[in-house]
């Protein structure tokens, strides 16, 4: 609630004496907790009104069965669920079906209790009424204690509409508040009239066309509008602008690669600064505790794994705050009307804009997205093609490699980098074409779109959203990357191989001459212990196993390190990175100077570098391109409704790789690149 | 006539549409419906008309492509 001037104000029924509280805690033994809905249109600033009123108290959860999300909230003794925006409860369309289903008391977020809600909140946009008014309408049919929130009232004000509040709430027969989540006005009366809201009394018409009237005539009862006091002008030729062929295109070129730029230019720091601090910690955990199994479990295994992941946290809240921040002025919208122009000869519609850029952050949120895609082709089709975006996860494999293949050169890393994201887009748009043209025949669907007002975004919910992912995906580091990192520890670790006896004699030779031991000897006992260190490393289970495999990677040039880690990253891609840094600090004793410099002089078995620049490359063309996430198989089956999808994803995605990729590596090693 | 060729600038009233009826209904909640009052903002590809929504102070903007706009039918409204 903090910074929110609107919290100053005691609320009005708190719950008897007790402290705010996150979601999911035992909270519903209170009596006066009230489980409040918040429903209303997209775009009418219900995340930013959420966003004031729980604070960082909140959780994301979804439905049961469903990939739909909603987001849960705790703040004043109201347990609030944000529903999905729906223009109505009536369309058929999956995010209008678990609001009536929320409402009615058939679903509930998972972990909420199934039964309908206490209270609903109506969030309407002050500028855009008579339209809300009809959603507002069928809210109030399901007789449920009901409170309307007119937000962004310093908006219409400033368009000089006016609005009766108590004209309005006589005619709903509930509590309405004008309110503006930007500015934090009248937050605090609708936490008060949720705790006091009642069943509205009269009932609105069912009819759709009876409802278009009943919100008519109550706008034209409840509100004035000043004349001529709006002027568009400005808004129509931003609009001409971002959807003109040539200057629209040139202006989203332009957006996109100052997004990445920035994405680069502003993690580089913070990342040195989180490798540096897991440097330090690997250091000071060898200097400090005593050598043994522990020790290298913590350093070789859980610093390792974990630093070498979330080293890239930096990249991915930035990804995260910068879509949010562009999405908030309203540009996004016209921009998918300019991806339409250029979707359409592959196959894929505008619709699909939102789902594929959102799949460059993680394709999950990218499939579910595509929800929104209406005709069913259309969207088996963006399904099938959003895994080929490329997303966070490859980000960590992206830099190591690009670094690898470019050191030192900044400029040639960020081309390289960007080169991945346009073969990936290039790949799911001839995939997609590949589909139309066989198993989803026909054209794609024309596009309906609101176009929101521009604005200035929010930076809080840009934030707000930034933590959650933030959040998300350091939970993945600390849980699923942690384990996996010490698997494979105890893979590459074990079974142990006992010291030669020679190395021993050699060791007590060098003990016994003390400091003034002749430089021979010491060389011989080093040559032993890395020979030592080969002997044991090629024994554990991790490189049986590797090597067992490995044959089916030698024409792309892994070795059996590199085979193990691609093998790793199915689970998720990110674990190519500490596996990597795991397998090559497991068998190095050098002091830390780095997790990416680390792998950089990793070496094969046989003493030469792993990754070649023919290596390096058909690496990265295999990571643009393969179907390596788990999850992601998981809900296209859902989404796309049966395993056939998800494996002819998987088939197609993971086949293209390896041919793509043994291309590149045949063609550069054939040309003498080394 | 089609809202596709309504001129720039110009006002009219929706009166029908032949689009299937997911695509009617989606357009009907967004307030695209019958007798809904537009303007033409942007001509061709796509086709962004203003819907004042009872005042041109306020209201929303909805983006269409053409296939869309060629089959949603309008009335003039007289100047």
């Amino acid at each position: 609630m903090k910074g929110v001037p609107a919290q100053a104000e005691p609320p009005v029924s708190r719950v008897g004496g007790l402290p705010d509280r996150g979601p999911g805690l035992d909270r519903r033994q209170e009596r006066r907790v009230r489980r409040v809905a918040i429903v209303g249109n997209p775009n009418t600033g219900k995340t930013t009104l959420f966003n004031r009123v729980a604070g960082v108290r909140h959780k994301t959860s979804n439905f049961p069965g469903t990939t739909q999300e909603a987001r849960l909230g705790f703040a004043d003794g109201l347990d609030l669920i944000d529903l999905p925006g729906t223009y109505s409860l009536e369309l058929d369309l999956s995010e209008s079906q678990i609001c009536r289903d929320v409402l009615s008391g058939q679903t509930a977020p998972r972990g909420e209790p199934m039964s309908a809600p206490d209270a609903v909140l109506v969030v309407a946009d002050a500028c855009n009424l008579p339209r809300n008014l009809m959603l507002v309408g069928e809210v109030l049919r399901r007789r449920l204690p009901t409170v309307v929130a007119v937000n962004m009232v310093d908006l219409s004000r400033r368009r000089g509409i006016h609005i009766d509040v108590e004209r309005l709430s006589e005619e709903l027969g509930c509590e309405v508040v004008l309110c503006s989540a930007r500015t934090g006005e009248g937050l605090e009366r609708i936490t008060r009239a949720l705790h006091d809201a009642a069943i509205p009394h009269p009932t609105p018409p069912g009819d759709e066309a009876g409802l278009r009237r009943w919100a008519e005539r109550l706008y034209v009862f409840a509100a004035t509008a000043e004349e001529g006091a709006a002027d568009d002008s400005f808004t129509d030729r931003l609009d001409r602008t971002f959807t003109h062929p040539v200057l629209g295109t040139l202006v989203f070129v332009g957006v996109m690669t100052g997004l990445f730029w920035m994405i680069f230019k502003l993690a580089a720091t913070p990342m040195s600064w989180i490798d540096a601090l897991f440097g330090v910690l690997a250091s000071q955990a060898r200097s400090s505790l005593p050598p043994g199994v522990l020790t290298d479990l913590l350093t070789n295994g859980v610093i390792a794994g974990v630093g070498a992941t979330a080293i890239f946290l930096p990249q991915i809240c930035l990804l995260f705050f910068l879509i949010s921040l562009l999405e908030g002025t309203g540009y996004l919208a016209r921009a998918a009307f300019v991806m339409d122009r250029v979707l359409r000869p592959f196959g894929l519609s505008g619709h699909a804009f939102v789902p594929l850029l959102s799949s460059h952050a993680c394709a999950l949120p990218g499939i579910m997205a595509a929800r929104a895609v209406p005709d069913r082709r259309d969207r088996l089709a963006t399904i099938l093609v959003a895994p080929f975006m490329s997303c966070t996860a490859r980000i960590p494999v992206y830099v190591l490699l690009t670094v690898l293949l470019f050191p030192g050169r900044e400029g040639m890393q960020a081309l390289a980098f960007t080169g991945c994201y346009v073969i990936g887009v290039f790949a799911g748009l001839l995939s997609s074409l590949v589909a139309r043209r066989t198993i989803l025949r026909g054209k794609s669907r024309a596009m309906a779109m609101e176009l929101p007002s521009y604005k200035w975004p929010s930076v809080r919910t840009a934030l707000m959203l930034t933590m959650d992912r933030g959040m998300m995906f350091l939970k993945k580091a600390g849980t699923v990357i942690l384990m996996i990192s010490v698997v494979l520890w105890w893979m590459g670790t074990y079974p142990l191989t006992p010291e030669p006896a020679e190395l021993i004699g050699a060791r007590q030779r060098v003990a016994a001459a003390g400091p003034g031991a002749e430089p021979a000897l010491t060389d011989e006992v080093r040559a032993l212990e890395t020979e030592h260190g080969r002997v044991s490393a090629r024994r554990t289970i991790q490189a049986r196993i590797g090597s067992a495999i490995q044959p089916i990677y030698a024409p792309l040039g892994y070795d059996r390190q590199l085979t193990i880690g691609v093998l790793a990253s199915f689970a998720a891609r990110e674990v190519f990175v500490s596996t990597m840094a795991v397998q090559v600090v497991g068998s190095n004793d050098a002091p830390v100077k780095g997790m990416l410099a680390e792998i950089a002089s990793a070496k094969r078995d046989d003493g030469t570098p792993i990754f070649t620049a023919p290596t390096s490359w058909s690496l990265l063309i295999y990571f643009v391109l393969s179907m390596q996430c788990l999850p992601t198989l998981v809900v296209t089956a859902r989404e796309a409704g049966g395993w056939k999808w998800a494996g002819l994803q998987m088939a197609w995605m993971t086949g293209l790789a390896y041919l793509s990729a043994l291309v590149v590596y045949q063609v550069l090693t054939a040309a003498g690149v080394s | 006539m089609p809202l596709s060729q309504m001129p720039l600038g110009s006002r009219a009233v929706v009166s029908e549409s032949d689009l299937d009826e997911s695509d009617a209904s989606l357009l009907r909640a967004m307030g695209l419906g019958p007798n809904a009052e537009v303007r033409m903002c942007r001509l061709g590809e796509p086709c962004i008309v203003a819907l004042p929504c009872g005042c041109d102070a306020g209201g929303c903007r909805i983006g269409l492509s053409r296939r869309i706009a060629e089959r949603v039918y309008v009335r003039a409204m007289p100047v």
